[in-house]
């Protein structure tokens, strides 16, 4: 765990999407993660708790929505956002 | 790894895998999980390439091949090589092959796995060169909807010759999931539940299903719901997420609506399968993955669809948020009764030609799921929804109506979202139609009025009899024309209300039909009724005259209108007659209201007429009949009695009172000179008790209360086999009687009988809360139209709620009767309580006859009554003492001061005597420091708190050897620890704390037994100090019991109600009590293995010296002298108590419990003595409680049930019974025949089960109970033969308690259906026969040896033979159990 608090959430972010939920399929940070199918309702509420747990924020329902988990970058501008 | 001996990898269940295991082991023979599919393949199929093919993907996949290996600890899973045969069966000549198919295809899917050899079944179906049938079936343990797509999509690829991909193991995301690292907790927690939640009604009020049997019904959905929905998913107020989600969420919650419409449950908990499949691995992973979690959500029928979905959607994120592999509990899935299935698992073609698809229904599901509701896509994105319904549904619903009810609701929602949930009708037309025509009574043509058809019968008849004493038609229509000139005569107008207040006699019949004559109505009031009501009624009727006899002449005295005395009309003047107006008031009928104030309900001539004009006939037949007048005149029940007869042409055969408790229906048996009784049940269960034989009587009319099918056969064997019983029902507001069934022991077979059928002219309505007419086998309020009462006199508001207009057919009123009831297919109607008396546990509604027919079966046993004792808020607290009127027994007096008050103020000045001088203290110190022969001369219990430690200080001036104790129950404070500590240093005392390994087995049983925690905790530290005070030598223990708690338990007002006791014969109440405490055998002695003290020898050589016995010293002193001279601090981190953290769990789980708190006697008593202000008494009645910590703790001790086990009710019976009989044999009778969740949490026994005067039983005058089913454990007897031995291990072992008695109830200690399956699996290694439902027919190890012992197979368990084999009534009493 230790190594990775040193990563940007960014890399975070990706790496917790690319090794739970990808099996390790590279992803763009741009890519379109829902439409593509790559990770549907279930796999974004597991993203949803990595997310509050890591970053310590609360993702409240009406939140969880198609614009902020589109892709890596939307839900980082997301976090950094709640963060901020 | 865990590997087989040869060496093929192995794997634990999952999560998912074990709840579907645990269910299937309930019933192995039962295709429960079998999900069957049917693929019809249109093209020319080559049987060995398929079956080439198959082998291919057998081969890639491990989860297709998994087979089970069961252990008494765990089972593996293990995928051995592919083997199969390929079964081809040609259809393609019989005359019609399509359903040749389904018939062959049914009876397949239903057969049941050999989980150890194969988890699958598959064969190919000819129907046609070019069309054959792929069927294919797997346990569920092996698969789930997108698993069964992926074979399907493997299959047609190796088919069409294609490699196929290197596919992930299930075998190792199992093994992964076993070693996950993942933390649960808070999802596992989620799950839970909140505290307190009770498990949901089944589904259209039927009782847990114990059958799995269940069919599919497709659910109409097409057209205007297609499109419906299409729209739905894009407006923009519905919106979850993304379009999938939307669509979920839409078609949950107008199912969350159904569920709600068919259950009446305002909190519904829906299961809903997760799909768990987060990784691309995991969707190309063969196996089960789906994991089923409740949505728990609450419905409001006066809200919207809008705002449900808005609910639906808050719960969706919970479901979404926790529902993650691995998370599923036992709790979750147990209050599941109807599940939503959404699956989308695309099928698509087969090897390059068309197909399609089919999920087969295998005849069965979980019971415990009343129906299942299937959204499924699996073809051309196409929508298609099914429902499977328990088959134990069938008799009481009509089946083919409950896709409509669902679809009328879905409809609502799409069409409308802002409609509201309550108003939408659910059934739809033809099951409406079906439903309107057996709601109606038989028409009835306008009767003639009562007064024309009594004159009307032959003069010379006898109208009416006491005695020997008679009065003929001609004679009584005099004497009524005497009445009525005199009541003239006196004032009394067409529209006046006569009170007639007297006791029953010949003559009352004429003086009743004089005031009818007068046009007036008469008021009646039974003799026996207390002058403050009787004046009330009076007053509140505005009665213009009264008829009365000399024993009831004083009570009317207060009342300032013209009295004539019944039997001398003085008719100076005779008058006419009154034309009748149909529509003026007959009669008026005063009942008890619930607020307390009587409540008169006006019945006018035409109610009254057409009663009567159906009464006469449906009872006594055609021809004249003698009815029995003996019942109160209060109660409208008489109006049979007096008026059915009249125009009958019979007589009415009046039977006088025969005392204060009124028991005139012995003299109606015993005279046996009438033809027809109309009387309550209660009485008549003293006249079956009574035993005598009838001849003339050859008819009984049952009202007034609910009738069971028992007393009806008890009836017909003691009193004669062909009398004709009729259960007739109807509150006074429907005049008398509006429904009627007559009971046939062939047809009856339930426990209550049926009310049958609507009388003439009324019609009879199941309604939901918002007045919609209720499917068939839904239960609702009982509403009654047509002849109706009037009202309620001069309550014009009461009479708007309760008389409401009809939103279902404008311009009629319909009375509503807060009585439930439903519709069975069959046109019967059942009656099944009041709406406010409900009794359920755990969501389950109780039959209370159910009970009652198990304990009548007992012999000695003369009358049962059920009683439901509910929580609820205090109204008032005791004006002196505060104490709140929800704590049981205690009456309140008019001026607001409780019993206990009002009782002190009479013997405190005696009870003092109780109480001694401080120098007696130190001569019994003394004394005691003489007599002890070791290192200490006295022990202290130091508890920490205020009142011992200060008793600390004062014992310490006597300047004794003494060792202070302490029970350490690992929640005394840090703040507590520390006072104790220093404490003991400041006095210079030897201190120990005092341990017991069982402490938190001890909280949880004191909880079961009492509701508390003190109970179990004090009965720890007496058992440890007296062990301490026995082997150190010690003479004598010193308490700080304050002296609220000597009145508490000691001084009670009982104790000095007859007379002054001596303080000699105190202290021997109290020694004698403290002897039988602790030769108690109770759960929690056991826990402390505390046989050593029970023959009370300790006692004689240990004596308890209670400081506030002889020193009185007030709270604000206390508090004083430790803060100013003692190294005392007040903790802060207990809330109320002063050392104590698990107090506040008691007080959490008493008040939810038993309703009220369990300091409020205790304090009552301090603010009595003057120890605390009434105040800060309610002040501290009302703390908050921490619910988080407080689940917290429960969970930390073990405590496994929900805290309100029952929906805070309590169901108490109350059994009358010949002497000999005792509560073993009544408990052993209920718990043979009454499913675990309906046992009462008392019986108790009483001389005989009180009636009020109206002959239904009083339950104001029922005692309280004394006794629980904890308390009622069987005295302790040792295990004598080998078998028994055994099992007392087996059980020690799976319920974690040493010292488990031959006697002891399962379900007493703890058992549940797990533990069960437990010990029969340990049973069975250990070489005894013991199928596993034998524990709940068999539930105490002495019958449960004798039962192995017995069975003829008792051998040694062989690898070959199952380890449990379970028949059909095993099942069914595993289900009863688990539900």
């Amino acid at each position: 765990m230790s190594d990775q608090t040193a990563l940007d959430p960014k890399s975070m972010i990706r790496d917790f999407i690319v090794s739970k939920l990808l099996n390790g399929r590279a992803i763009a940070d741009d890519e379109n993660l829902l439409l593509s199918g790559l990770i549907d309702s279930l796999g974004v509420f597991e993203l949803v708790a990595f997310l509050e747990k890591t970053f310590s924020i609360a993702v409240p329902l009406d939140e969880v929505v198609l614009e902020n988990f589109t892709s890596v970058a939307t839900i980082e501008a997301y976090v950094a956002a709640k963060k901020a | 790894m865990t590997t087989l001996s040869d060496n093929s990898p192995t794997a634990p269940l999952t999560p998912a895998q074990d709840v579907l295991w645990t269910g299937q082991q309930l019933a192995p023979d039962a295709a429960l999980y079998n999900m069957g599919w049917r693929f019809d393949l249109y093209q020319e199929i080559d049987p060995d390439r398929f079956a080439a093919a198959f082998r291919t993907v057998l081969e890639q996949h491990d989860g297709l091949r998994l087979v089970f290996q069961p252990a008494a600890q765990a089972v593996l899973q293990h995928a051995p090589e592919a083997s199969f045969d390929l079964d081809v069966i040609d259809l393609s000549d019989e005359a019609d092959p399509d359903s040749a198919a389904d018939a062959w295809i049914t009876d397949r899917v239903s057969r049941a796995f050999d989980l150890s050899r194969a988890a699958y079944d598959l064969a190919l179906l000819r129907v046609r060169a070019d069309h054959w049938i792929w069927y294919f079936n797997q346990h569920h343990l092996t698969t789930d909807g997108a698993s069964a797509a992926l074979v399907f999509s493997e299959m047609s690829k190796a088919y069409a010759g294609q490699p196929l991909d290197d596919a992930p193991s299930y075998l190792a995301h199992a093994n992964a999931l076993a070693s996950g690292t993942e933390d649960l907790a808070a999802s596992q927690a989620y799950w839970q539940g909140a505290p307190g939640l009770t498990t949901p009604t089944p589904l259209y009020g039927g009782r847990p299903a114990t059958d799995p049997s269940s069919r599919r019904v497709s659910v109409p959905f097409s057209g205007v719901l297609e499109e419906g929905l299409a729209r739905a998913v894009k407006n923009p107020d519905l919106q979850v997420f993304n379009a999938q989600l939307t669509e979920f969420a839409i078609l949950f919650t107008a199912f969350a609506a159904f569920v709600h419409r068919v259950t009446g449950d305002t909190r519904v908990s829906i299961g809903a399968p997760a799909h768990n499949r987060l990784t691309p691995d995991a969707r190309k992973t063969v196996g089960l993955f789906v994991e089923t979690f409740p949505i728990d959500i609450e419905v409001d029928p006066a809200e919207s669809f809008q705002e449900l979905f808005d609910k639906t959607k808050t719960a969706l994120g919970g479901y979404l948020r926790h529902a993650r592999p691995g998370a599923s509990t036992g709790a979750a899935a147990k209050r599941i009764t109807a599940v939503f299935n959404y699956i989308t698992a695309e099928i698509g073609d087969f090897a390059g030609h068309a197909a399609r698809t089919k999920w087969v229904h295998a005849g069965a599901h979980d019971p415990r799921h009343g129906v299942r509701l299937h959204a499924m896509r699996f073809q051309d994105n196409a929508l298609t929804l099914a429902l499977d319904i328990n088959d134990g549904l069938a008799d009481k619903t009509a089946f083919e109506y409950i896709p409509n009810h669902f679809t009328a609701l879905l409809g609502a929602l799409l069409e409308a979202p802002e409609r509201r949930i309550g108003d939408i009708p659910m059934c739809a037309t033809e099951e409406a139609t079906r439903i309107a025509v057996l709601c109606s009574g038989a028409p009835q043509a306008s009767p003639l009025d009562i007064l024309t058809r009594i004159a009307s019968q032959a003069p010379h008849a006898v109208a009416v009899r006491e005695g020997v004493e008679t009065m003929t038609y001609a004679g009584l229509a005099d004497r009524a024309a005497e009445y009525r000139a005199d009541l003239a005569n006196r004032g009394v107008a067409p529209g006046d209300f006569v009170l007639v207040h007297c006791q029953r006699a010949l003559d009352l019949v004429p003086a009743l039909l004089g005031v009818l004559s007068c046009c007036a109505a008469f008021v009646p009031v039974a003799a026996n009724t207390p002058k403050a009501r009787v004046e009330e009624i009076a007053r509140l009727a505005g009665v213009t005259a009264i008829i009365t006899d000399p024993t009831t002449l004083e009570a009317v005295q207060g009342i300032d209108v013209p009295t004539l005395l019944l039997g001398s009309p003085s008719a100076a003047e005779l008058v006419s007659s009154q034309p009748i107006d149909p529509g003026a008031t007959a009669y008026a009928i005063f009942t008890s209201g619930s607020t307390g104030t009587p409540k008169g309900v006006a019945v006018t001539h035409e109610g009254l007429a057409r009663y009567i004009d159906w009464a006469a006939d449906a009872f006594g037949g055609t021809g004249p009949a003698d009815y029995a007048l003996f019942s109160s005149l209060s109660f409208d029940l008489t109006i049979t009695s007096i008026f059915a007869p009249l125009v009958s042409g019979g007589t009415v055969v009046v039977y006088p009172e025969t005392g204060p408790s009124d028991l005139a229906v012995l003299d109606v048996f015993a005279d046996d000179a009438v033809d027809v009784v109309k009387l309550t049940p209660s009485h008549l269960s003293l006249i079956v008790a009574q035993g005598t034989p009838v001849k003339t009587i050859r008819s009984l009319v049952l009202g007034g209360e609910n009738l069971t099918t028992a007393l009806c056969r008890q009836a017909q064997q003691t009193l004669s086999p062909d009398i004709v019983i009729a259960n007739e029902y109807g509150p006074t507001e429907g005049v008398v009687g509006c429904m009627i069934h007559r009971f046939d022991g062939a047809v009856d077979t339930g426990i209550s009988v049926p009310i049958g059928r609507p009388a003439d002219g009324v019609e009879i309505t199941i309604r939901d809360a918002g007045l919609n007419t209720v499917p068939f086998g839904a239960i609702g309020e009982i509403c009654i139209g047509g002849r109706l009462a009037r009202g309620y006199i001069g309550r014009a508001e009461l009479t708007d709620e309760k008389f409401v207009a009809d939103p279902i057919a404008p311009g009629a009123r319909i009375y509503r009767t807060g009585d439930l009831g439903r519709l069975l297919p069959t046109g019967v109607f059942e009656y099944l309580g009041r709406a406010d008396a409900q009794l359920k546990v755990g969501g389950v509604r109780i039959e209370p006859a159910e009970v009652e027919a198990a304990l009548r079966s007992v012999l000695g046993v003369r009358g049962v009554h059920i009683h439901a004792r509910t929580t609820r808020a205090p109204a008032k607290a005791c004006t002196r003492c505060g104490l709140p009127d929800t704590y049981p027994g205690v009456a309140f007096h008019d001026d607001g001061l409780c019993a206990i008050c009002a009782a002190y103020d009479g013997y405190k000045d005696r009870a003092q005597s109780y109480f001694q001088t401080p120098d007696i203290l130190t001569d019994k110190i003394n004394a005691a420091a003489d007599k002890s022969t070791g290192e200490f001369d006295l022990i202290m219990l130091l508890s920490g708190g205020k009142d011992s430690t200060y008793a600390a200080y004062r014992l310490a001036e006597h300047g004794k050897r003494v060792l202070a104790l302490t029970l350490d129950n690992g929640y005394i404070s840090d703040g507590a620890m520390a006072n104790i500590r220093r404490v003991a240093s400041d006095l210079g005392w030897d201190h120990r704390f005092m341990h017991t390994d069982a402490m938190n087995q001890i909280f949880v049983e004191s909880l079961k037994a009492h509701s508390n925690v003190c109970q179990g905790c004090f009965k720890a530290i007496y058992t440890l100090a007296l062990r301490i005070a026995r082997d150190e030598g010690v003479a004598a223990i010193v308490t700080g019991l304050s002296r609220g708690q000597f009145f508490e338990t000691r001084l009670t007002p009982e104790l000095f109600q007859a007379g002054t006791p001596s303080t000699g014969e105190i202290e021997h109440l109290v020694d004698t009590a403290r002897r039988q405490y602790h030769a108690q055998d109770d759960a929690v002695s056991r826990l402390l293995c505390a046989s050593d003290l029970q023959d009370g020898a300790v006692l004689d050589a240990v004596q308890f010296l209670d400081i506030y016995r002889y020193i009185d010293v007030p709270v604000s002193k206390i508090y004083r002298f430790l803060s100013e001279r003692a190294s005392w601090i007040r903790p802060e981190d207990t809330g109320r108590s002063t050392n104590c953290l698990i107090n506040d769990v008691g007080i959490f789980v008493h008040g939810k419990r038993e309703g009220f708190h369990n300091y409020a006697l205790p304090y009552s008593w301090d603010v009595r003595l003057g120890h605390k202000t009434r105040h800060e008494a309610l002040d501290e009645l009302n703390d908050e409680i921490d619910e988080a910590r407080v689940t917290e703790i429960l969970s930390e001790i073990g405590f496994d049930e929900p805290v309100s086990p029952d929906g805070a009710t309590r169901i108490v019976a109350y059994v009358a019974a010949d002497g000999g009989t005792d509560l073993g044999q009544l408990w052993e009778a209920v718990r043979a025949k009454v499913v675990p969740e309906a046992l009462p949490s008392d019986i108790v026994l009483v001389d005989e089960i009180p009636l009020t005067t109206n002959g239904k039983v009083d339950t104001a005058r029922l005692p309280l109970p004394t006794r629980d089913r904890a308390g009622n454990r069987a005295p302790y007897r040792a295990p004598s033969s080998t078998a028994e031995e055994t099992l007392a291990g087996v059980f020690a072992e799976v319920l974690g308690q040493p010292r488990i008695g031959v006697d002891d109830n399962f379900y007493d200690i703890g058992g549940d259906s797990l533990a069960a399956i437990q010990i029969a699996i340990l049973a069975n290694e250990a070489g005894l026969s013991v199928p596993a439902t034998a524990v709940f027919e068999h539930p105490t190890i002495a019958r449960l040896a004798k039962a192995a012992e017995a069975s003829a197979a008792a051998q040694v368990v062989t690898p070959e033979t199952p380890l449990i084999e379970l028949d059909d009534e095993d099942l069914a009493g595993i289900a009863r159990a688990l539900s």
